[in-house]
């Protein structure tokens, strides 16, 4: 009787699946094809400062510059660089000429075209010395601008600079109309005009940021989107209640501790990017105690960095060697790297000479998370017999402490850049502009200026990986992990995709149920 | 009394600018040039030197305070650092937001410590619970119970927005809505002081002999609570709203964070941040004369509910 019931019911029982595994599908297909429409909601945990792209130094206000502008070339999910507003690009005259083919047809938000006297316009306007642009550094390389014709400019360089067209993905490449900067200068800032996916709307301070969709967007079907609004939220607590709240669709900048109350939402999806910022210790590589050696490496081996990454970012980072996060085409070999070793470290702290109780002074920034990893660095480095103090010191002027070299030995971070010299330079070269440790090792600025010359990037590789040894040995940074780090979103939000620099893009995504 | 107000609008000045030198010569200090700032953390030092020159930072703290004084003087509290607009741009549409709130934390604080504890019946049904709610009030920080509230009452219950700011002219209900629990935040602090100013002021009135008098003259006990112990035992209140106006400001500061609301506290914060000195030194300035010119309004008020005390 129960055979002959299960038999008449199993054809039933397997409709009832295929239909329901085809509805799952069904859904599934949907949220795969764009939807158009809607207006995303997004969590901004930072007070943008100017719409100016020429004066963004805020890492938050390139979430929303991406949007109003374009920028010449862009980097791709993979870090590779494709083109954007250039179309194509040549090198010429063994690479000191880079000739860029530009879109056509591109037009700013207020009508005018994008052409190559705007790019030359740009280009000058970060490059003059009275704007005081931060980017003005990454240029300098450039000497001359020629505009071809209407739609193609040639950049005239001092000598070969293949980072050059990364910098150009960034800050230092965003396009913004000459026309309508010039009608109000003083107020660019607040009005920005752009070739982007997105119109500026309205701008209240310390409350919301509002875009408009671009109805004359120049990238086929694009935006999806009708309005994007960026609202600010003083910190992640809030961001994450009003995710729950359904105000807003998408937080990003979330840490492992961050997202446990979300983590079993089914109405919110986590999107986890296992290599975030590259967290450090540094100090002055060049000055005592820190110039000696074996007093690094005794500190090095003395932090047990698996324990740190428990801790900080609940096991999800990635324990760090070295600068560079394994996957990208410059990461360097594995290597076991400064592993934990008390006994050793006791050994090497005894053979530098260092008396045991030496007092280092750690600088405790007002950030939760540096904060933590500085009471975790201190009880770890007392247990080789070294003293730690840690000195508080207020987050907006940590930085300028470092650069000013008021501040010793300090935790650190740096997000990866789109070519390797993007950071390596900076940090490492002896005439790098952030190289705030002092570090100086011929042999690696030889290695460093030799590979920002080449295309070739199997050369540059080479060269890249014996940086990277000398940076194990000479230690001019302690690496400690790369942190995991999340963006959380409303679950009909789609089309989000991790780019390396960690900065969400939204001008592909949409929402649909 | 017209004497007595030029007199004190005439001291403020003195005031103001040794407030404001303090406040300039400490931003100056602790907080160190913008420029590393405003060039951000890939700077070259040639290049914050040369933007430092530029703009004058390298120069004595005196010189650049009086430079800065001229120019506020005439009305131009120059631009903005941080976005390089102007600062009245900045600051202004920040005022009202951050008036509104304080307006109605303070009103809702008075009214109700006042209300609640005179009505005979609520003091003696829930006095005990006001007293509790008092001392949560002043002890449990600001963003403790903004968060809390968030969590409870949008979170939980959904009644009401997390955060955010909606202006008037969208709307009476959100702009309303938007402003409950920022409200209720700032003035859970004054409830709590002034329930505990104001009790004892009312306890010590109630035994004076005039209640004895009214209430054998046989008004009923909220009459006499109301029309005889209320405005006697007011006054102290308003003293320490006078008193407690720089309090305000910080708790302003905290609430606005919170709760992103674009107010002046919060402009103040971030243009810490950026160490955006045009920007803090005017909204320092607007703070210091606001709190000289509240106090001064609070004195006025008091004489002018009770005539007994005579300004000098």
């Amino acid at each position: 009787m129960l055979k002959a019931f299960g038999a008449r019911i199993a054809p039933l029982l397997t409709l009832l699946l295929a239909l329901a595994w085809a509805g799952t599908s069904a859904v599934a297909q949907n949220a795969e094809t764009p939807v158009r429409g809607g207006t995303l909601n997004v969590g901004f945990n930072d007070d943008a400062k100017t719409m100016d792209p020429i004066y963004s130094v805020q890492w938050s206000e390139r979430q929303i510059l991406f949007l109003i502008y374009n920028t010449l070339f862009r980097i791709a999910p993979d870090f590779s660089l494709e083109p954007e507003l250039v179309k194509s690009w040549e090198m010429e005259n063994d690479g000191k000429r880079v000739v860029l083919h530009l879109q056509e047809g591109v037009k700013f938000h207020d009508g005018t075209d994008f052409d190559a006297e705007a790019v030359k316009w740009n280009l000058e306007r970060r490059k003059d010395e009275k704007a005081n642009s931060p980017q003005r550094n990454q240029l300098t390389v450039i000497q001359t601008i020629d505009v071809v014709d209407k739609n193609t400019v040639a950049l005239n360089l001092e000598k070969p600079f293949p980072p050059l067209l990364s910098a150009l993905a960034d800050r230092a490449g965003f396009m913004v109309s000459p026309t309508a900067y010039e009608k109000n200068p003083e107020e660019f800032g607040n009005n920005p005009v752009g070739t982007g996916a997105f119109i500026f709307k309205e701008w209240v301070r310390g409350s919301h940021v509002k875009l408009d969709r671009n109805e004359n967007y120049w990238e086929e079907g694009l935006p999806y989107l009708d309005h994007v609004v960026f609202n600010d939220i003083s910190n992640a607590v809030i961001g994450i209640q009003r995710l729950m709240t359904g105000e807003i669709d998408f937080v990003a900048q979330l840490s492992p501790q961050d997202v446990r109350l979300i983590q079993n939402n089914p109405d919110i999806k986590l999107d986890p990017i296992k290599v975030g910022q590259w967290y450090s210790l540094q100090w002055h590589w060049n000055e005592p105690p820190f110039d000696n050696p074996k007093l690094r490496k005794a500190i090095a081996h003395a932090l047990d960095r698996n324990k740190i990454n428990e801790i900080l970012w609940a096991g999800t980072g990635t324990v760090s060697n070295g600068p560079t996060p394994p996957g990208l085409w410059w990461s360097p070999p594995a290597t076991d790297g400064y592993v934990y070793d008390v006994e050793k470290a006791k050994a090497l702290l005894a053979e530098s000479g260092v008396p045991a109780g030496t007092e280092l002074v750690l600088s405790a920034p007002t950030d939760n998370l540096l904060r933590q990893l500085d009471q975790l660095v201190k009880e770890q480095v007392e247990a080789i017999g070294l003293k730690v103090t840690l000195d508080p010191v207020a987050q907006s002027e940590w930085y300028a402490r470092v650069v000013d070299k008021k501040i010793n030995f300090t935790p650190m971070r740096w997000t990866q850049r789109a070519d390797p010299d993007g950071l390596l330079y900076i940090l490492f070269h002896s005439k790098g502009y952030a190289n705030t440790t002092g570090y100086s090792n011929p042999e690696v600025d030889r290695l460093l200026d030799e590979a920002r010359a080449i295309d070739d990037t199997a050369k540059r590789k080479a060269l890249y990986d014996q940086v990277h040894q000398h940076l194990l040995e000479d230690l001019p940074y302690v690496p400690v992990a790369f942190a995991a780090e999340f963006v959380a979103m409303n679950k009909d939000v789609h089309g989000f995709q991790w780019i390396p620099d960690l900065i969400p893009r939204f001008r592909a995504m949409w929402k649909a149920e | 009394m017209i004497t007595h107000i030029a007199r004190r609008l005439l001291l403020m000045v003195p005031n103001v600018v040794l407030l404001t030198f303090i406040l300039f010569a400490a931003v100056t200090n602790f907080l160190g040039s913008p420029a590393a700032i405003m060039l951000g953390q890939e700077a070259s030092p040639e290049a914050i030197a040369a933007l430092n020159a530029q703009y004058g930072f390298d120069r004595p703290v005196l010189v650049q305070y009086l430079d800065w004084m001229g120019n506020a003087l005439q009305g131009d509290f120059g631009r903005s650092y941080a976005n390089r607009t102007s600062v009245a741009d900045a600051v202004l549409p920040a005022i009202p937001v951050t008036l509104e709130l304080a307006f109605w934390a303070i009103a809702l604080a008075v009214v109700a410590a006042a209300l609640i504890n005179s009505i005979p019946v609520l003091r003696k049904t829930i006095g005990t619970l006001v007293s509790g709610l008092s001392i949560v009030g002043i002890t449990v920080p600001n963003f403790m119970i903004g968060i809390s509230l968030i969590y409870l009452l949008s979170v939980q219950m959904r009644w009401l927005p997390t955060t955010g700011w909606v202006p008037w002219s969208q709307g009476v209900v959100p702009h309303l809505t938007h402003l409950i629990m920022p409200v209720l935040t700032l003035s859970a602090f004054y409830f709590g002081s002034f329930t505990l100013v104001y009790r004892a002021e009312y306890r010590a009135v109630y035994r004076q002999l005039f209640i004895k008098v009214a209430r054998a003259k046989g008004l009923s006990e909220t009459r006499v609570s109301f029309a005889h112990a209320l405005p006697n035992s007011i006054l102290p209140v308003i003293t320490y709203v006078g008193l407690s106006l720089g309090q305000l400001v910080g708790g302003a500061v905290v609430t606005e964070t919170v709760f992103s609301m674009p107010g002046v506290g919060r402009l103040f914060v971030n243009s810490i941040g950026t160490h955006d000195f045009p920007v803090m030194l005017a909204i320092g300035m607007l703070i210091i004369v606001g709190v000289m010119l509240m106090n001064l309004i609070a004195d006025i008020v008091y004489t002018m509910v009770n005539p007994q005390i005579r300004l000098g």
